[in-house]
């Protein structure tokens, strides 16, 4: 196997549902051993939940999104309030030595584990502690119970989302998960850099809140400054028109197009087939088409809802205008784009069959990844116990007997 | 004495526009020496509003503002010759260069990587593109409403009966200055263990495609392409709304139940702070929320609706300020809907000193600015500077830095080298 940049790196992920995970993924797909502590007596709610493979609801080695977060980690099973459970994971910070602890939960449940990072510090002084939660590790509304929507709703995204004439339309699933995944990742590997330089930890306190209203950090400073609270506009930018999502041929296909400047506008023009109105007076300068928004909007539209998407994207971007097919889940598998830079990979999975899997969004000259895929639940546990705490056959039996381990037969429901 | 940060020691050349600027500061606010590149006269992304007090100006974009902090600025053309040799002379001090011109632009300037490469051998380029560096669309135009289509997510977002929306602040190139600064760390911990610099490719289709929630799953397992249903969600077959009306403004809570990631404690204290005030009927209380799970895959819309109409009543009572305190109060799945004001004016934030200020002396005042996006228990994240002036630090960094001499300056000065 090649070298991969993160190959000396070891992670302990207690990291459930998305932020947290999705990024100890990018860091294992790039050489890290990560091994992700799981439970049966309360799954993670990405193998709870679906979607799954054939539909196969509930059957947590179906779900389809592990092999999204979690390729190429170890997985083991752990009951943490049993003092076997707890012993291991003492063992695995003190004995196997990881770099990285990562945590997702309420503030305070780390703590009621006895793993917070006052604790883990005595047993590991230079570990980089990463806790991701809803608000933070302090003030008065940490324990707001959180998920992807509460932090879509609450930080901005989801109140700038849908028409100026309507309720906000909102952000679907969990979209204020992600600015989290990524600035968690980079925080961590800046923490990684100076431990190599000074050998020193650090804990990181990510509230996603706070990182989604960092990013819109220029909508607070119109209202800080200015007074102002931004809304919604639909598809519509103050700069550009057309700005929009048109209706194309075929059953709900989209394309999205953007026409800034004078000479794309003369582009655009000259694509659609200079039809008369492009002449109007009305049209004529960008502030004329911003004036008479609404005309110009429907005329696109009755241009673009005879021909497919694909076509007009290839049209338009023939032409030198910005347009691209809003694209489905089916689209995006059959993106020439996509495909060139290989993003999905196909893999065999024991359960499954073959599974498609996403690498990391990156190209690198030199480094090479390493990639696989996701594990099923537990799959790791002999591994752990024997190979890295070396743990004999029969101590491993009796944590299975004792419930340390915990197994199918923990599942809520499963009788 | 240099202040223990986490990047402290690394210089970054920033040559980045418009969202992706965001990349460039959060090197910044962990310590690196940043030096934003400019075009003589200013960069262009000087005029993208808001401005300050309404005052249309290039020294007073908030947008240039929210996004270049803790960077210095100076004015240089790459395009000229001139220009390029003292842009080289740079690279030789610098480790990292993030830049977000169409693939292809740096290599005609003779500024590609095969050519920093052999002024810094172990120089790092982060080149964050719409589309990429190669591949059948790398050379398609990409704006902020093009590259999220690409990404899949409008398919998902927007009411049913009108064209699929989004948000309309342009954030495809925010993130994607994250995703620079990721590919840029990886390249810096790589040149750490091995010594080698690289080229760093970084698409922003393919990263923004994680925001989607992995959407595109529900095509892998189910060849089912991911509905867009407004402020509604699902619970099986039926539609349950996420975004509410309250008093005054939107809240967000959606009734649920079932074992998974606390949904049926999260109603069920809903339930009593209603019972609390009178408000919850005999009926919803006797309601036992971990069948209701189960419950709502068979069950018809009419008679969600029936269930959900007392929780519409009782939000309709309150304001999204009661909302937020009781919510994080009584571990409840729920917020406000929050605009900036709700955001600025949260003591939440403000209890955890979130808001930092920060002087302006050409304005004559203090700014509020957003504080760093987490917290170190060492080394942390801080606002050093404001944002640059046009050319502000041309001095420190040509003549002191670079050892230019006055005379140079003047006559680059004159050609608009600078």
């Amino acid at each position: 196997m090649a070298n991969s940049i993160f190959d000396e790196i070891r992670i302990l992920d207690f990291g459930s549902a998305a932020t947290v995970p999705l990024a100890t993924s990018w860091l294992a797909d790039y050489g890290a051993t990560v091994i992700k502590v799981e439970t049966h007596l309360r799954p993670d709610i990405t193998r709870a939940g679906g979607p799954f493979y054939e539909a196969r609801m509930g059957e947590t080695e179906q779900a389809g999104w592990q092999q999204w977060l979690n390729p190429s980690k170890y997985s083991i099973t752990l009951n943490l309030r049993k003092p076997g459970g707890k012993d291991i994971i003492r063992r695995l910070v003190t004995e196997w030595q990881p770099r990285i602890l990562a945590e997702s939960f309420r503030p305070g449940v780390m703590k009621r584990f006895g793993f917070d990072y006052d604790t883990v510090k005595e047993w590991k002084p230079d570990i980089i502690y990463w806790s991701s939660c809803l608000e933070g590790q302090y003030g008065p509304h940490s324990q707001r119970l959180g998920y992807g929507p509460v932090s879509t709703n609450l930080s901005g995204p989801s109140y700038l989302t849908g028409w100026p004439d309507r309720p906000p339309s909102g952000m679907p699933l969990a979209y204020g998960d992600f600015a989290s995944t990524g600035t968690g990742l980079l925080a961590l590997v800046s923490a990684l850099l100076r431990h190599k330089k000074t050998g020193k930890g650090v804990h990181i306190d990510q509230s996603q809140y706070e990182v989604n209203v960092h990013v819109l950090a220029g909508v607070m400073m119109e209202y800080l400054v200015n007074g102002r609270i931004m809304g919604r506009n639909g598809n519509r930018l103050p700069y550009a028109a057309p700005h929009g999502v048109y209706p194309c041929e075929g059953d709900d296909r989209w394309v999205a197009i953007a026409v800034f400047t004078e000479v794309e506008w003369q582009r655009f023009c000259r694509v659609i087939g200079n039809p008369d109105w492009t002449g109007d007076a009305k049209f004529d300068t960008l502030t004329r088409r911003k004036s008479n928004e609404d005309e110009l909007d429907r005329l696109v539209g009755e241009w673009t809802m005879n021909i497919p998407p694909e076509q007009i994207e290839a049209l338009m971007q023939a032409g030198g205008v910005a347009a691209n097919v809003v694209e489905t889940g089916k689209d995006i598998y059959e993106d020439t784009q996509m495909k060139h830079y290989g993003h999905f990979r196909v893999l065999e999975h024991p359960e499954i069959g073959t599974v498609r899997s996403e690498i990391p969004p990156l190209k690198f000259s030199k480094s090479t990844d390493n990639h696989f895929r996701a594990p099923l639940f537990g799959e790791h546990n002999h591994h752990v116990l024997s190979r890295l705490l070396g743990m004999s056959d029969d101590e491993i039996s009796d944590l299975y007997a004792d419930g340390v381990i915990t197994t199918d037969a923990d599942l809520p429901g499963s009788t | 004495m240099q202040e223990d940060t986490m990047l402290g020691g690394y210089r970054v050349l920033d040559l980045t526009e418009g969202g992706f600027l965001l990349g460039g500061q959060i090197f910044g606010d962990l310590g690196a020496d940043v030096i934003k590149i400019e075009p003589p006269g200013g960069s262009p992304s000087r005029n993208i509003g808001p401005y300050y007090k309404d005052i249309p100006e290039v020294e007073k974009s908030l947008f240039w503002f929210a996004y270049n902090r803790n960077k210095r600025g100076i004015t240089l053309d790459i395009e000229t010759s001139d220009g390029r040799e003292i842009f080289k002379q740079l690279v030789e001090t610098a480790d990292v260069i993030i830049e977000s011109h169409p693939p292809g632009y740096m290599d005609g300037l003779g500024l590609g990587y095969s050519e920093l490469r052999r002024v810094k051998p172990d120089i790092i380029l982060t080149s964050v593109t719409p589309y990429g560096q190669e591949g059948p669309k790398a050379h398609y135009k990409g704006s902020d409403l093009t590259t999220w289509a690409a990404s899949m997510i409008h398919s998902m977002a927007g009411d049913p009966d009108r064209a699929p929306t989004w948000n309309s602040y342009p954030s495809a190139g925010l993130m994607g200055g994250i995703q620079g600064v990721i590919g840029s760390l990886y390249a810096l911990f790589h040149r750490e263990m091995t010594g080698e610099g690289q080229h760093v490719d970084a698409p922003v289709q393919q990263y923004l495609l994680q925001f989607t929630t992995g959407a595109h799953w529900f095509w892998e397992c189910m060849q089912f392409n991911f509905p867009r249903m407004g402020r509604f969600m699902t619970a099986g077959f039926v539609a349950i709304a996420s975004i509410r009306p309250c008093k005054d403004g939107y809240v967000h809570w959606a009734i649920g139940g079932g074992a998974a990631a606390g949904f049926s404690d999260s109603t069920a204290r809903l339930v009593k702070w209603m019972d609390e005030e009178g408000m919850a009927p005999d009926w919803l209380k006797e309601i036992d929320w971990l069948k209701f799970g189960d419950e709502t895959k068979t069950m018809a819309q009419e008679e969600m609706d029936r269930i959900q109409e007392p929780f519409d009543r009782f939000l309709m009572s309150k304001t999204t300020i009661e909302f937020s305190e009781e919510t994080a109060k009584r571990g409840i799945m729920g917020c406000p809907v929050s605009n900036s004001k709700d955001i600025c004016e949260d003591h939440h934030l403000e209890a955890r000193n979130f808001w930092q200020t920060v002087e302006h002396p050409e304005l004559g005042e203090s700014l509020s600015y957003c504080g760093p996006f987490a917290k170190f228990s060492e080394a942390p994240m801080k606002i050093f500077r404001r944002a640059p002036l046009i050319g502000e630090h041309n001095e420190e960094i040509f003549e002191k830095e670079l050892g230019l001499s006055r005379r140079e300056i003047i006559l680059l000065k004159q050609i608009r080298v600078i």
